[in-house]
């Protein structure tokens, strides 16, 4: 799968050039642009949203609207502008760029007034009890989402930023805002590391962290869907548990190396636990935990050994501790070192840009998506890549190339005779993988074309399937204009819809996924065409 | 008991109704009833913690029965913190006064069985924060003062600080009963002292959905010139109920369980545009790049504005240098009210200098920090006694170690790097200093002695025109005072333990003070050797104990005591 390459947006040099054509002769300005900010999902007015303005010149206004959502710029010249409203409480005022936020207006004596649509953000709010009905306070709430790019799932809360962590108050009660329509996992543990000790029962208690509605996989988790401008509620019992310890030994390293563990949580990867480790026999314990799914990762490094591809040894693995664990054995192996060979490109083209990605599925729990990146050194002969200690997992590959005279594309990737384009790398116990071929092909092919979004209240989300064995489907948001543009694509058949750019582009809602298809256009691209299209948006129910 | 810090423990509650016994190794009994102090009803299911003092990690809690009863058998003889809590009421200590409370003494003779745990109920307080249009203003900070005895005087002092959410709500919980102020401080969303059509430059416009980091880069247009009266605007700082100050604002009075809403409207009005005259020694080594680093060794000076309320400092304003024109600085979105300017500058290659002044400000204006003359020079050397280090910490980001003059009741602060050989000199106008130091790990001042200047305790005298000499000795305090309050040979618990310095009766911030435990016993630490008065004083805890008027009748029964360096004392104060 290709990844798009970020284009810088011309938008005032390109629209200015395409509305001059349409300024009426003799236009008796400078004028003034009359409008109203109105709900795009209840048409309400919206008052006190901040309208700005840039215009061809380059020169931007700003203004208040008032009660009845009306705006007014006096004194513009004839032409086209640029407007953006934005307010609190709408998507375009949110921490993350979701719509498109300007849109073109004409300036002139007798245009009509322009109506700008802000889309209202939802929330998702709720209240964490114990099971006496009691409050939990200080409990931590995150989101996790699914990314559209490969159904990762990750950490959404972290893009909110600034107002992390949300936390529960002294009622138990939470509140998550400025959310776009989507679908979110709500995940709520305890803040802190704190450890109970009791002794009115054998086993100290704790609070495991959980997905609503409370459960400690993402897989049995139910989805939370957020609407816009509405507030979804997601209300939590959690049940103290026994806390557990996990211990076992980590074998396999030569006596003097450096031995290191860490066990931690799938969603809060950053807070070790702490663990008793003796260097001398490699046998572990950690602290009393909440039980849950804890990721356990072991390295060692021999200061002694020469090699440097093998002093450093790892393992790796997901444990469910529901009760104690005991007799774990960690086996270190050496590194898995990868080597990646590029074909297709020459040396000087190969230095311009060339990343290779290997993304780390989640192991049931699901991890953040992670690209590590081959290096790549300017000037070296192609071939002279690799991805240093890979720890065991599976992975999808994902590679771009660009130079600066020609669009190339993806023609295959394999490991061995193994196609990752239509698999998976697994990178298990076994210790050796074969090097990664990547081969580009000059004459990647486009696909463009416009959306007729003049009536939509959001904006259109273009859907782009590529010919199997690719499985990831591209999602774009079309331009003001309604444009879109995929670039870097392999010749093949492929399928295009379009849909409302409210729609929570999700690859891992195989019933959105199949609508889309049922929908979807065939457009087949042969090698360096380009294929442009008119489209209208469909509406789909989520 | 030494001072005790309060974890936000989570409550753990179990389905058990019978009163449950805890047992560790050892013979000792901690039992008792926990009640509603307002009520006297007793309270089930609350969590009821033990520690031993020397190991406050190793908590055991157990839940009290229907009839409020908790035991923990099993002890070892030594001192427990005990604490407890529940839904409604704060976590606190047993006899909790400020971060003080009575610890229980378990042991041979020792009664520790007969515990009444008064719970105090908490209250809230809570409101909402809009803005003209009638919209929440979300983000706005929320200052909560409480009226208490703060360093022995009734202040009111800030206790904590929230933030309104989403929909401009804003809540604290846990509070004491007392008495209480709120104030609001918040930047209009759309405020903007540059003008319009910044936010075009933000990375949007983004060509993959979902992806936080890849965006596209789209050339901002230019700012508008003149500055936009609907967008530069402010909010001033708003105290509970439309006033502008804290004297002004409106007490709320908390009673234990009580709840109170206080709900603002915060008006936009024009930012203002200030112009800072920085002194003339700071203009002398003006560069013309904004400078980054205070600490750097080439002179540089630095300058730096904020909002403050009650000394405390809110929010930075942005402050640039004015082209052209070397000394001067502007400040934008100011609003009406209260700011802090600080200005630093080294002294023609000589000692890092610090200046701070407090500036009421409610309209364009100029404000100069040159200091009103005629100015007295301070000059003089800081010596420590122990023969162990006098080398100045340098905590390794540069700063080194200063002496400060802070202001009792004028608006200037000036603090100097101290050189050396421990010599110091700075130039204030006349008026009441604290001296003050920083960067000596855990020396304090001990003393500070002077041929020419009234000096109390650490506050000195200037005179205008007056040249003073200071000597100032450091020295770290560990000397410790420990004993038994006694009334009529019986040892009280709860009692407020107060070790006077003779020399420095007006500087609250110099006593030392502790509670008893359930033994009568007491533990000051950390003191400095000298002469003091112990007092111990039953009932105490309301008392402005830092107003010499009011310890008046207590000090001439108190206990005198002469502190040797590196002792520690044992006395027996009788309890007034």
């Amino acid at each position: 799968m290709t990844r798009l390459i970020p284009i810088p947006f011309f938008l005032l040099a390109i629209l200015s050039s395409l509305v001059r054509a349409q300024e009426s002769p003799g236009s008796s300005c400078p004028c003034t642009l009359q409008g109203t900010v109105v709900d795009s999902i209840s048409g309400a007015p919206v008052r006190g949203a901040l309208v700005e303005s840039s215009n061809d010149t380059g020169s931007a206004r700003g203004t208040l609207t008032d009660s009845q959502g009306a705006f007014q710029f006096e004194g513009l010249p004839a032409g086209s502008v640029s407007l953006m409203a934005t307010k609190p409480g709408f998507l375009t005022s949110s921490p993350v760029p979701y719509l498109k936020k300007f849109s073109t207006f004409q300036v002139g004596p007798a245009v009509p007034p322009a109506l700008i649509k802000l889309t209202p953000t939802g929330v998702i709010y709720g209240r964490v009890v114990d099971d006496h009905g009691d409050p939990l306070e200080n409990f931590e709430v995150q989101l996790v989402r699914r990314a559209p790019s490969d159904g990762t799932p990750f950490l959404f809360t972290q893009l909110l930023g600034a107002h992390q962590p949300f936390v529960t108050d002294d009622r138990g009660n939470f509140r998550i805002p400025d959310l776009p329509p989507a679908a979110f996992f709500v995940l709520v543990g305890p803040a802190g590391r704190e450890t109970y000790r009791s002794q009115d029962t054998s086993v100290p208690l704790g609070y495991s962290r959980v997905f609503y509605p409370g459960v400690t996989d993402l897989a049995s988790a139910s989805p939370l869907k957020v609407f816009a401008g509405r507030e979804t509620q997601a209300n939590f019992v959690l049940n103290a548990k026994p806390l557990v310890y996990i211990a076992g030994s980590i074998v396999g390293y030569s006596p003097g190396s450096q031995v290191g563990l860490s066990v931690a949580e799938t969603f809060k990867p950053a807070e070790t636990a702490d663990v008793h480790l003796d260097q001398q026999t490699g046998l572990f314990q950690t602290r009393l935990l909440p039980p849950g799914s804890y990721n356990l990762s072991a390295a060692a490094t021999d200061s002694q050994s020469l090699d440097v591809s093998t002093a450093t040894r790892t393992a790796s693995q997901l444990v469910k501790a529901d009760s104690n664990v005991s007799g774990l054995r960690l086996v270190l192996r050496p590194c898995v070192n990868i080597s990646v060979n590029i074909h297709g490109l020459s040396s000087e083209e190969e230095t311009e840009r060339v990343m290779i990605f290997m993304h780390a599925r989640g192991q049931g729990a699901g991890r953040q998506a992670m690209g590590l990146r081959a290096q790549d050194k300017a000037g070296m002969p192609p071939g002279d890549m690799h991805f240093v200690c890979v720890l065991s997992g599976t992975y999808w590959i994902e590679a771009s190339g660009y130079g600066p005279n020609h669009a190339f594309y993806v023609e295959s990737i394999s490991s061995g005779s193994m196609d990752l384009l239509a698999n998976d790398l697994v990178v298990g116990s076994s210790a050796s993988i074969s090097p990664i071929e990547v081969v580009f092909r000059k004459g990647a092919a486009t696909l463009s074309g416009t959306v007729n979004i003049a009536n939509s209240s959001h904006g259109a989300l273009v859907c782009v399937i590529p010919p199997s064995p690719r499985k990831f489907p591209l999602f774009q948001i079309a331009e003001n204009d309604g444009s879109f543009q995929f670039l870097n694509l392999s010749p093949g058949t492929y399928r295009i819809a379009v849909v409302d750019a409210l729609i929570d582009p999700d690859p891992g809602n195989q019933e959105l996924m199949k609508k889309l298809s049922s929908i979807s256009k065939e457009v087949s691209l042969a090698e360096g065409q380009s294929v442009s299209l008119t489209l209208d948006v469909n509406a789909v129910e989520e | 008991m030494p001072r005790w810090l309060i974890h936000c423990a989570l409550l753990l509650l179990f389905a058990v109704h019978t009163p449950l016994a805890a047992t560790t190794p050892g013979g000792f009994r901690i039992a008792g009833v926990v009640v509603d102090s307002v009520s006297g009803a007793p309270i089930d299911r609350a969590a009821v913690l033990i520690a031993p003092v020397t190991s406050l990690d190793d908590t055991v809690t157990v839940l009290t029965s229907s009839n409020g009863q908790f035991l923990f058998a099993g002890l070892a003889a030594g001192k427990y913190r005990l604490t407890a809590g529940r839904r409604g009421y704060t976590f606190q200590g047993l006899d909790q006064h400020e971060t003080y409370m009575t610890a229980i003494a378990v042991g041979q003779g020792l009664d520790s069985e007969h515990i009444r745990f008064r719970l105090f109920p908490e209250a809230v307080l809570a409101g909402n924060v809009s803005n003209d249009f009638g919209d929440p203003v979300r983000d706005a900070r929320v200052l909560l003062f409480q009226r208490k005895i703060f360093s022995g005087a009734h202040t009111t002092s800030l206790v904590s600080r929230g933030a309104t959410d989403d929909k401009g709500n804003y809540r604290f919980a846990h509070l004491a009963a007392g008495v209480y102020t709120v104030a609001v401080y918040a930047k209009p969303w759309y405020a903007s002292s540059q003008g319009a059509g910044l936010r075009f430059g933000e990375g949007i416009g983004i060509r993959q959905v979902g992806f936080p980091d890849s965006n596209v880069e789209h050339a901002p247009p230019i700012p508008e010139s003149a500055p936009n009266p609907i967008l530069d605007v402010v909010y001033p700082v708003s105290f509970y109920s439309n006033a502008g100050t804290l004297d002004t604002a409106t007490p709320l009075s908390l009673v234990p369980g009580g709840s109170f809403s206080a709900d603002f409207t915060l008006h936009a009005v024009p930012a203002l545009r200030l112009r800072v005259k920085l002194p003339a020694e700071a203009s002398e080594n003006f560069t013309h790049s904004p400078p980054m680093d205070e600490t750097a060794s080439d002179s540089t000076t630095t300058f730096a504005a904020a909002i403050q309320v009650s000394g405390e400092e809110l929010e930075n304003l942005s402050a640039q240098p004015v082209t052209g024109e070397p000394g001067y600085y502007e400040i934008f979105d100011a609003p009406p009210g209260e700011l802090k300017l600080t200005a630093s500058w080294l002294k023609n290659r000589g000692p890092y200098t610090e200046q701070s002044k407090t500036a009421q400000v409610s309209a364009e204006s100029r404000i100069d920090m040159e200091l009103p003359g005629p100015l007295a020079s301070v000059s003089g050397t800081v010596q420590s006694n122990s023969r162990s280090n006098l080398t100045p910490e340098d905590d390794g980001e540069g700063l080194s170690p200063m002496l400060y003059l802070l202001p009792r009741g004028t608006e200037n602060s000036v603090g100097t790097k101290i050189g050396e050989k421990g010599s110091f000199s700075l130039s204030l106008p006349a008026g009441q200093y604290e001296v003050s130091i920083s960067g000596y790990g855990d020396s304090q001042i001990d003393s500070i002695k002077s041929p020419d200047a009234i000096v109390s305790g650490h506050i000195i005298n200037l005179l205008p025109g007056k040249p003073v000499k200071l000597e100032v000795q450091l020295t770290i305090p560990n000397c410790s005072v420990a004993g038994f309050a006694m009334k009529e040979g019986k040892p009280i618990p709860g009692a407020m333990i107060l070790l006077i310095p003779v020399d420095s009766a007006q500087n609250a911030s110099l006593f030392h003070r502790d509670q008893s435990d359930s033994d009568g016993s007491f533990t000051l630490a950390n003191v400095l050797p000298g002469r003091y008065t112990l007092l111990a004083i039953e009932n105490g805890w309301d008392l402005e104990w830092a107003n010499l008027a009011v310890l008046f009748r207590y000090l001439p029964n108190g206990q005198p005591l002469e502190i040797k360096p590196g002792s520690s004392v044992t006395m027996n104060p009788k309890v007034q």
